[in-house]
């Protein structure tokens, strides 16, 4: 039976991705906040899912009194010089600081959109990453099926009638009967004519079958296969899970990569549970292969998410289901794991380091320094705004788990101690801290940074990290409405703590 | 209502609906290379661009003739619209102002059938696709029933008005042979010009309108002529294009380009037309069918005999840098889109489809048989009177 759930669980994940790919699964908005010059934005891209086709694009201007603001979309092909000059964006009616244009994609894979602030505090320019692919499933509406077949028939019918009132007496001088001999002649004509257009009809909707097979097969976006399989090491004292890259979709992009210093940056969530998390940094092995060791949390089937980058800009990730099989009870490492979370009066988060972890000397894979992980207490689904941490911290989501649909939400979060008061922040990765989104039935993936949804390798001009931070926040666009889980990842005593939240999100318009 | 014609008139003068359709069919048509060069210079467009408007403005005034001509003919209460009519669903009107309704309507139905197909598969990227047939079937329609409508004066002309019909149907055959290049244009650069589909295509597709309208016509040069404002066309928008500053405004552009894009030089038709004017002299109209096939076959040859050598040179002195000027646009026709490289200087699919003694025989039977389609279209336009 457990078997056959995995084998569901794993046909549905498949199944939704394969249907709604992206860098940030079910997600087609970028987000990144930063310095332009003297100017602080939020620019918020949203990829039209079909190419070529019309990206639109809204900067809202945080600090600073812009006149102007342009958008230059370059291809990572061509760079600036192979680029469009600028196009200047208008001035939302009624607002001060929000700027809206479009952008126009016109090839497959990675843009960088050049945003240009300028006002009398100077000029200053951010740089933000949009992946060009297409994702939208086509459809035609209903009533668009009629109009057309409605227009279709007035088209036919009218052809044959021309036809034969063609055939039968166009020739014919006005004092000329028609005799039998003519509409007999213009029937055959007319029957002749009409087989010749459902000839040319047939035809024309073979083409356009054939076209529609080609944008599916080789124009829309196939999410990046990942197949992940996990084993014992040989002294059965660690798990370790590899994964295999789709060789043949990674030959068509180009190499990976580093994003904050990583190859891979794999998120782990066990289900059906949701309680387990991990952050994980897989070790490259060759074509497409990765390794790692799995740290310390429950066995159970887990969700893998792995965001891989591209050495043009271009970001995605690859999904995979895994079993992660309980450590024997011969194992000496065994107590190092947790394997109800029901029995934790406080939460686990990792990592403080290699030694409490009691990682076996010999294992052939050690994890990488910067793995962290997380395992909820059992009562962590519920929606608040302050969630207990290990140790007796907690985490606070200052801002209140009440994004709205379409709306940037800037979501904020501290860690406070047992006195309430706000503790210190230290970077985790080269950021302030890391979150995941993930809509509760899998229909959206993100993994966001205190800057937006931007992926590392094409940024420029961010600043990464501050080292007196108290509170960190992350501007993102919920796309649609539903329960979503957020695990939040910010690093305090060189220790990172996770802290889940969940939120019901609700449509603007409710 | 009072009539602009009367039965007198149409001895002295064409009603304005004739001219307009053919006008109609000239604007769609330099409408639509524009177009073409638009989206190889600037990438961008609207509904509303330049060549856009012309290319609707000649939809608009090719169905509104056909429209008019149609409720003019039906309740005008003049006879001799009447009798130039035929009658579809209680109404009545000239074969050819019904074939330019019909166009006018298969270019409504393209709109949103168009919109969706970029909605689903992306903006324009190439000329070919379903929705771009269904509009260049409205529009080739448009300029076919402006030639059936000006053929059935021109068939009862009085000798006054002879002349100008006979130019008019000069005028609007080669906005016919205009429109149909348009859809071989993938296949008709000068870099495809040496290879085997190329002269199948062509033997095929540009032999039957040249006779058709040759035999319709019934002008000595008919042919040439229709030919000559083929090549015109194209010539003009090549001088005159690039004259126009513009520039690329999407991205990836592999090739800058600082003026609009001319199209590529256009086939030299109007030589095996003049072969076409001549040999179609040598069998009438009236004479028996194996005649007709005869002179089909005669038709075939002479167009491949001449067209083949002449296009296959005159390519290769389009892709020289002797031809990289402003008259022959040599290799200029390359939209910004386009990678720049040596493929631009060569020969394409020399070794996938070659030109080979088959494949001449096979041009050249496609040419015989399109001739033969020319001529039953011909005789059979020489008889409209409606």
């Amino acid at each position: 039976m457990r078997n056959l759930k995995f084998y569901l669980a794993a046909c549905s994940l498949w199944l939704f991705f394969a249907e709604h790919p992206a860098a940030h699964v079910g997600n087609q908005a970028s987000v990144l906040e930063g310095d332009a010059g003297p100017f602080r934005v939020r620019v918020i891209a949203k990829a039209p899912g079909v190419v070529p086709g019309i990206a639109e694009i809204s900067v809202r201007v945080l600090r600073g009194e812009a006149l102007t603001v342009t958008v230059q979309p370059i291809h990572s092909s061509v760079g600036p010089e192979g680029s469009p000059r600028p196009d200047p964006t208008k001035r939302v009616e009624g607002t001060t600081d929000l700027f809206t244009g479009e952008l126009w994609l016109m090839e497959n894979g990675a843009y960088l959109v050049s945003v240009t602030v300028k006002g009398e505090a100077g000029e200053g320019t951010l740089d933000i990453p949009l992946n060009s692919i297409a994702t939208k499933p086509v459809t035609m509406p209903p009533w668009m099926v009629i109009i057309l077949l409605g227009l279709a028939f007035i088209l036919v019918s009218l052809f044959v009638s021309m036809l034969y009132a063609a055939a039968l007496n166009s020739t014919k001088p006005a004092d000329q009967r028609v005799a039998t001999s003519d509409r007999i002649r213009a029937v055959i004509v007319t029957m002749a004519g009409t087989g010749f257009l459902s000839w040319l009809l047939y035809g024309g909707w073979n083409w356009w079958q054939a076209e529609d097979a080609h944008y599916k097969n080789n124009r829309m976006y196939r999410a990046l296969k990942m197949e992940a399989q996990s084993r014992f090491s040989d002294n059965q004292a660690t798990r370790l899970v590899s994964l295999s890259l789709d060789s043949e979709s990674l030959r068509r992009r180009a190499g990976f990569a580093a994003d904050h210093g990583k190859l891979m940056h794999l998120f782990a969530i066990r289900t059906p549970q949701l309680d387990a998390f991990a952050h994980l940094h897989p070790f490259f092995r060759e074509n497409g292969e990765f390794e790692f060791q799995f740290p310390p949390l429950p066995g159970g089937d887990y969700l893998l998410y792995g965001d891989v980058a591209y050495e043009d800009g271009f970001s995605e990730t690859a999904t995979s289901l895994v079993h992660i099989p309980k450590l024997p009870e011969s194992s000496q490492f065994r107590n190092a794991v947790i394997e109800n979370s029901g029995q934790l009066s406080d939460p686990i988060c990792g990592i403080v380091s290699l030694e409490e972890l009691q990682i076996d000397p010999d294992a052939p894979i050690k994890p990488d320094p910067d793995d962290s992980w997380h395992l909820s207490r059992s009562d962590a689904s519920e929606t608040q705004a302050i969630i207990p941490l290990a140790e007796g911290l907690r985490m606070e989501w200052k801002t209140g788990p009440r994004p709205m649909v379409g709306e940037t939400s800037e979501m904020n979060f501290r860690i406070i101690d047992a006195q309430g008061r706000p503790t210190s922040i230290q970077p985790y990765l080269g950021m302030n801290g890391h979150a995941v989104v993930r809509k509760t039935d899998g229909m959206v993936y993100s993994h966001l940074h205190p800057s937006g949804t931007t992926i590392m390798p094409t940024m420029k001009k961010i600043e990464v990290s501050s080292s007196n931070a108290t509170s960190v926040s992350f501007p993102y666009l919920f796309p649609m409405a539903g329960d979503y889980q957020l695990w939040v990842q910010l690093r305090h005593n060189n220790r990172v703590y996770t802290g889940t939240f969940t939120t019901h999100v609700q449509d603007a318009l409710q | 209502m009072k009539s602009i014609n009367t039965p007198d008139q149409f001895d002295h003068q064409l009603p304005w609906p004739v001219w307009a359709v053919v006008l109609g069919g000239l604007c769609m048509t330099v409408g639509i290379l524009w177009d073409i060069s638009w989206h190889e210079t600037i990438g961008r467009d609207t509904f509303w661009t330049p060549a856009h408007l012309l290319i609707h403005f000649g939809g608009i005034t090719g169905g509104a003739s056909g429209a008019w001509l149609i409720w003019k003919a039906t309740f005008g209460g003049d006879q001799t619209w009447h009798d130039r009519s035929i009658r579809i669903a209680g109404l009545y009107g000239p074969l050819g102002a019904w074939i330019c309704l019909w166009g006018c309507l298969a270019m409504l139905t393209s709109a949103p059938l168009d919109d969706w197909w970029h909605n689903a598969y992306g903006l324009d990227v190439k000329i070919l696709s379903p929705p771009h047939m269904v509009l260049a079937a409205g529009m080739y329609s448009l300029v076919v029933g402006g030639v059936l409508i000006t053929l059935s004066w021109n068939n009862q002309a009085s000798a006054t008005l002879a002349p100008r019909t006979q130019a008019l149907l000069i005028a609007a055959g080669g906005i016919v042979v205009t429109l149909s290049s348009v859809v071989y244009t993938e296949f008709s650069r000068p870099n495809s010009q040496h290879t085997a589909f190329f002269y199948k295509l062509t033997s095929i597709a540009y032999v039957a309108p040249l006779v058709y309208l040759a035999r319709a016509i019934q002008h000595r040069w008919a042919a040439t002529m229709v030919a000559a404002i083929y090549m015109g066309i194209y010539c003009l928008l090549i001088w005159i294009l690039p004259l126009f500053a513009a520039e690329p405004m999407l991205a990836p552009i592999y090739h800058p380009v600082d003026a609009m894009v001319p199209p590529p030089f256009p086939l030299l038709l109007v030589v095996p037309a003049i072969a076409i004017d001549l040999v179609l002299r040598l069998v009438s109209p009236d004479s028996p069918a194996w005649k007709q096939w005869l002179l089909s076959v005669g038709l075939g040859v002479a167009f491949f005999a001449v067209f083949f050598p002449v296009e296959w040179h005159f390519a290769a002195f389009l892709l020289t840098p002797a031809a990289d000027n402003h008259f022959f646009a040599g290799n200029r026709y390359w939209a910004y889109f386009e990678r720049v490289g040596d493929w631009r200087d060569d020969f394409w699919g020399l070794s996938r489809d070659p030109m080979t003694l088959g494949a001449a025989l096979a041009a050249i039977l496609g040419a015989c048989l399109s001739a033969r389609v020319g001529l039953w279209l011909g005789h059979w336009m020489l008889r409209l009177r409606r």
